[in-house]
C-alpha cells in the first residue's frame, strides 16, 4: 500500500512507461475501434438511412423503426417464431442438460466414458447438424417415424408442417444438451460439500430433498447464468432455419435473424437490416434486464 | 537499472517503428513493374471442375498483349467480395457472375459499356434476346452474357414403359401432362406417395437443389403473362394469365392431400437425392447441364428431353438466366478487359468452351448455337428453340429477392388451401410493390447526390 500512486505524482519515468503499455495494448485497441466500435456507431447511423453499401447513404430518420413496428407483418412474425422458440427451448435445455449433468454426478464405474460420450455429440457444428437432422426427420424414410411407425404410430411431418417445424428445431436443438452447458453444471455439483448431502440425510430426506434443497440452491447462480446466455443465444437462432428450410413452410421458421439476414443480404437493405439488430439488441437488453430482477429474487449466492 | 531499461525500450521502439515505415514506403505494389505485357484481374466464381476458366486458359493463349490474372471465388461469397472490393477502390478489372445484372448496375458497381460497344459494333443481335434484355438497366448495358442455362422437358422414358406410356412420346400439352401424371404417380402401402409424374411445386427451400424453374410462371408466359409495366415502376403479378397458370397448380395438385405432398418432396435432396435423378419424378424442367448431371450422379437413369408442354393455341416458353462478364466501376484498365469480354463472347470461344466444359455452359451468342458443329447432338435444337423462346427469371430487377421470396409464399398459401390466388398473389404484389417503391425512391435521391453515367 506504501506504493499508491496517483495521477498527480507520477514522476516522467512512469509516464514513459504508462505510454510504452498503452503501446502495447495499440494492437487491441485500434482493433476494437476500427472492427469494433466504429462498426458499431455506424450501423446505429445506418438504421437511420436508407442505404445498400455501395451507395450514399439517405437520412430517413425513424423511418425504418415506423416500419418496422408499423407495417411489417413479417417483423411481428419473427418476433413471435423467435420468442415460441425461446420460450419452448431454454426451460427444456436447461432442465435437460441438469439432469444429465446430475446422471454423470454418480460414482458409478466407467463416469468418464459416459460424460465422454453425452458430450461428443456437441462437437458437431450447425450446418453439419442440420443436414443430418434434415434425414433424421424426413417423413418417409426419417430415423424418428420409422421408429414411430414400429408402434403403429403415423409420425409427423416434423420439418413440412407449419405446426411441427418450430417444435422440431427445438427438438433438434436438445441434440447437444451433453455439451459445455453440462459440464459447467458438473463442475458446480461438483462443488457441493458432501456435508450438506449429509444434514439431509441426518434429517431423514431422500435424494428429492437433496437435489431440491440443497442441489438447486447451491448450484442457482450457474443455472441463473446459463439461462440468461440461452435465452440470447435462442434468440438468435439462425443456421438451422437457414439451412434445413429457408424460413418455410409458410414462414413458420423465419426467425428474427433469418429474416435480417434476408434483408442485408439478399435484398442489400443494410438501412433496414440495421434497425433490425438494434431492436434485437433492445429486445434482449430489456429480456435480460428482466431475468436480473427475477434472478435477485431467486438466485442464491453462497458469498453472500 | 530502471533508467536503462527505459532506454533499451526507447531504442526498440524507434527501431520498429522505422521497420514499419520502409515496410510502408517501399512495399511492393502489384502494378510497380512495367513489362510490356497488361495484366488484368479477372474474379470468377468457383464451378463444379474449374480452378481458372476455360476462356481465361484460351485468351491467354490466344495471344501476347494482355495477360488475364483469374481469381476463382466460391460463388456463396463472391457477391460480398467483389462488392468490398469495389467499394474500397480496389476492384478487379472484370467479373463474372450469374446473379441478376441489375442488383449491381443499380448499385453502381459496374461500367456501363454502351461506349465500348457502339465503338467496336458489338454484333447485339447475336446474343439470345432474353439474355440482353437482363443487361439492360436505365437504358445503359453493363455486361455481356457468354453463357447461359437454357431448360427443356426432361422425362423418364424407363418409368413411361412401366406406367404403360409411350417413352417415344411426352406430353405436348399441360392437359397432358395432368393425365400422365394420374398413371405415372405411384403409392406404398401406407398410402404414402412415392413416385410423382410431375412436380410443379419447388419452392424457395427446394430450388437450389432441384434445379427446376417455377412451373407457375412458364405457363403465366405462354399465356403472355407480363409481371412488370415497361417503365419497370409497377408489378402485375396478379394479372389473368398467371391467375389462370396457378389455377392449373392448384388442379394438379387437388387429388393430393398436402401432407403426402409435403412428405413426399421432403425426400427430394442434392446430388444423387435430386428428385429426377433418384426416379422419384418422372417428368420435370431442367437445365441443360442435366445430361452431363445425370452421367455423373444417376448414370442409368434413361431419359428423354422435349420441348416444354403448352397450353393450347399458346406458343412454348422457357426461363433462362445468364453468366455474364462485367467491368466493375474504378476497374483499372477497362480497355483490356472489353478485349477479354470480346473475346469470351465471339463464336468461337464459345463453341470451344462448351466442347471443353463437358456441354454444359449453353452459348449466349446465337451465331454459336447455329452452327452445324453445335446441333450434330440432336437435342441441342431443342434447347436452342426453348432459349429463344425463354423470358428472364430476372422478372422485377430492383426488387429481385422479395419477388421470389413473395411468389413462393403465395404459392404456398395458395396450395394450403388458406388463401385464395386473388388473395394470395395480391398480397404478394403489394409487398414487392412496396419494395420497389422504395428501390426507386432512393435510387432517385442517389442520383442527385452521385453522379455517374457522366462520369468521364
Amino acid at each position: 500500500m506504501k506504493n499508491k500512486i496517483t495521477r498527480l505524482q507520477r514522476n516522467p519515468l512512469q509516464k514513459k512507461q504508462a505510454w510504452l503499455g498503452y503501446l502495447f495494448v495499440a494492437p487491441w485497441i485500434i482493433g476494437f475501434l476500427v472492427f469494433g466500435l466504429y462498426p458499431i456507431v455506424m450501423s446505429f447511423y445506418y438504421s437511420l438511412c436508407q442505404y445498400d453499401v455501395l451507395r450514399v447513404p439517405q437520412f430517413i430518420g425513424l423511418g425504418n423503426y415506423k416500419e418496422l413496428l408499423g407495417h411489417d407483418p413479417y417483423f411481428w412474425k419473427s418476433i413471435w417464431n423467435t420468442l415460441f422458440f425461446t420460450v419452448v427451448r431454454v426451460p427444456l435445455v436447461i432442465l435437460g442438460s441438469l439432469l444429465l449433468a446430475v446422471l454423470v454426478n454418480n460414482a458409478v464405474k466407467g463416469i468418464r466414458f459416459f460424460r465422454t460420450i453425452f458430450f461428443i455429440p456437441s462437437i458437431v457444428t450447425g450446418v453439419v447438424l442440420s443436414a443430418l437432422w434434415l434425414w433424421l426427420l424426413n417423413p418417409q424414410y426419417g430415423l424418428f417415424n420409422s421408429i414411430l411407425a414400429v408402434f403403429g404410430i403415423p409420425g409427423p411431418l416434423w420439418l413440412q408442417s407449419p405446426h411441427w417445424s418450430k417444435f422440431s428445431m427445438v427438438l433438434m436443438s436438445l441434440w447437444s444438451i451433453g455439451g459445455g452447458r453440462m459440464l459447467v453444471f458438473l463442475a458446480a455439483l461438483q462443488g457441493i460439500p458432501t456435508s450438506l448431502y449429509e444434514v439431509v440425510d441426518i434429517d431423514g430426506g431422500g435424494w428429492w430433498a437433496k437435489f431440491r434443497h440443497v442441489t438447486v440452491p447451491m448450484i442457482s447462480p450457474v443455472i441463473f447464468l446459463w439461462t440468461v446466455l440461452e435465452v440470447i443465444f435462442s434468440f438468435q437462432v439462425f443456421t438451422e432455419a437457414y439451412v434445413m428450410t429457408k424460413g418455410g413452410p409458410l414462414n413458420s421458421t423465419l426467425f428474427y435473424n433469418l429474416y435480417l439476414y434476408y434483408k442485408a443480404f439478399d435484398d442489400f437493405s443494410m438501412g433496414y437490416a440495421s434497425a433490425l439488430a438494434w431492436l434485437l439488441l433492445v429486445i434482449i437488453l430489456v429480456v435480460t434486464l428482466l431475468q436480473f430482477i427475477v434472478g435477485k429474487k431467486v438466485v442464491y449466492y453462497e458469498g453472500k | 537499472m530502471k533508467m536503462k531499461a527505459g532506454k533499451t525500450l526507447k531504442i526498440l521502439t524507434t527501431v520498429f517503428l522505422a521497420i514499419a515505415a520502409v515496410l510502408i514506403l517501399f512495399y511492393p505494389r502489384g502494378r510497380a513493374h512495367q513489362t510490356r505485357q497488361r495484366t488484368i484481374s479477372f474474379w470468377s466464381c468457383t464451378g463444379q471442375k474449374e480452378e481458372v476458366p476455360f476462356i481465361v486458359m484460351a485468351f491467354n493463349a490466344a495471344q501476347d498483349s494482355i495477360r488475364v490474372l483469374s481469381n476463382a471465388i466460391p460463388w456463396q461469397e463472391q457477391e460480398k467480395k467483389v462488392l468490398t472490393a469495389i467499394l474500397s477502390d480496389n476492384p478487379p478489372d472484370a467479373v463474372s457472375q450469374f446473379i441478376p445484372i441489375v442488383k449491381w448496375a443499380s448499385r453502381m458497381a459496374l461500367m456501363p459499356l454502351d461506349k465500348f460497344i457502339e465503338r467496336d459494333q458489338f454484333d447485339t443481335t447475336a446474343i439470345f434476346p432474353a439474355l440482353w434484355q437482363e443487361m439492360r438497366w436505365q437504358g445503359h448495358l453493363f455486361g455481356i452474357p457468354v453463357s447461359s442455362a437454357s431448360y427443356a422437358f426432361y422425362y423418364n422414358k424407363k418409368l413411361f414403359r412401366q406406367a404403360g406410356l409411350d417413352p417415344e412420346r411426352p406430353p405436348q400439352t399441360w392437359d397432358e401432362v395432368i393425365e400422365y401424371n394420374q398413371k405415372l404417380t405411384r403409392y406404398d402401402k401406407a398410402g404414402n406417395i412415392i413416385q410423382m409424374g410431375f412436380f410443379p411445386f419447388y419452392r424457395s427451400s427446394l430450388v437450389a437443389s432441384q434445379n427446376s424453374p417455377a412451373t407457375a410462371t412458364i405457363i403465366a408466359w405462354e399465356f403472355g403473362a407480363s409481371f412488370l409495366s415497361a417503365d419497370g415502376k409497377t408489378v402485375t403479378l396478379i394479372n389473368p394469365a398467371m391467375v389462370k397458370a396457378t389455377q392449373w397448380i392448384v388442379d394438379f395438385l387437388k387429388p393430393y392431400p398436402i401432407n403426402k405432398i409435403e412428405a413426399f418432396a421432403a425426400g427430394f435432396g442434392y446430388g444423387d437425392q435430386q428428385a429426377f435423378a433418384a426416379e422419384k419424378v418422372a417428368m420435370m424442367i431442367l437445365p441443360n447441364i442435366f445430361p452431363d448431371y445425370l452421367r455423373i450422379h444417376a448414370p442409368h437413369v434413361e431419359y428423354g428431353i422435349a420441348l416444354t408442354p403448352t397450353m393450347p393455341g399458346h406458343p412454348i416458353a422457357s426461363s433462362t438466366g445468364s453468366w455474364w462478364i462485367a467491368i466493375p466501376r474504378g476497374s483499372k484498365d477497362p480497355e483490356a478487359a472489353w478485349e477479354f469480354i470480346k473475346y469470351a463472347a465471339s463464336k468461337q470461344t464459345q463453341l470451344d468452351a462448351y466442347i471443353a466444359m463437358d456441354q454444359n455452359l449453353f452459348p449466349a451468342n446465337r451465331t454459336a448455337t447455329n452452327d452445324p458443329l453445335f446441333l450434330q447432338d440432336g437435342k441441342m435444337q431443342i434447347f436452342v428453340t426453348q432459349l429463344e423462346h425463354a423470358h428472364s427469371s430476372t422478372i422485377v430487377p430492383m426488387a429481385h429477392d422479395v419477388f421470389w421470396r413473395e411468389f413462393y409464399t403465395a404459392q404456398e398459401q395458395i396450395v394450403y388451401g388458406n388463401q385464395s390466388i386473388e388473395q394470395a398473389l395480391g398480397t404478394a404484389q403489394t409487398i414487392i410493390q412496396y419494395e420497389l417503391n422504395k428501390a426507386l425512391s432512393y435510387d432517385e435521391y442517389v442520383r442527385t447526390r452521385m453522379n455517374f453515367f457522366d462520369e468521364k
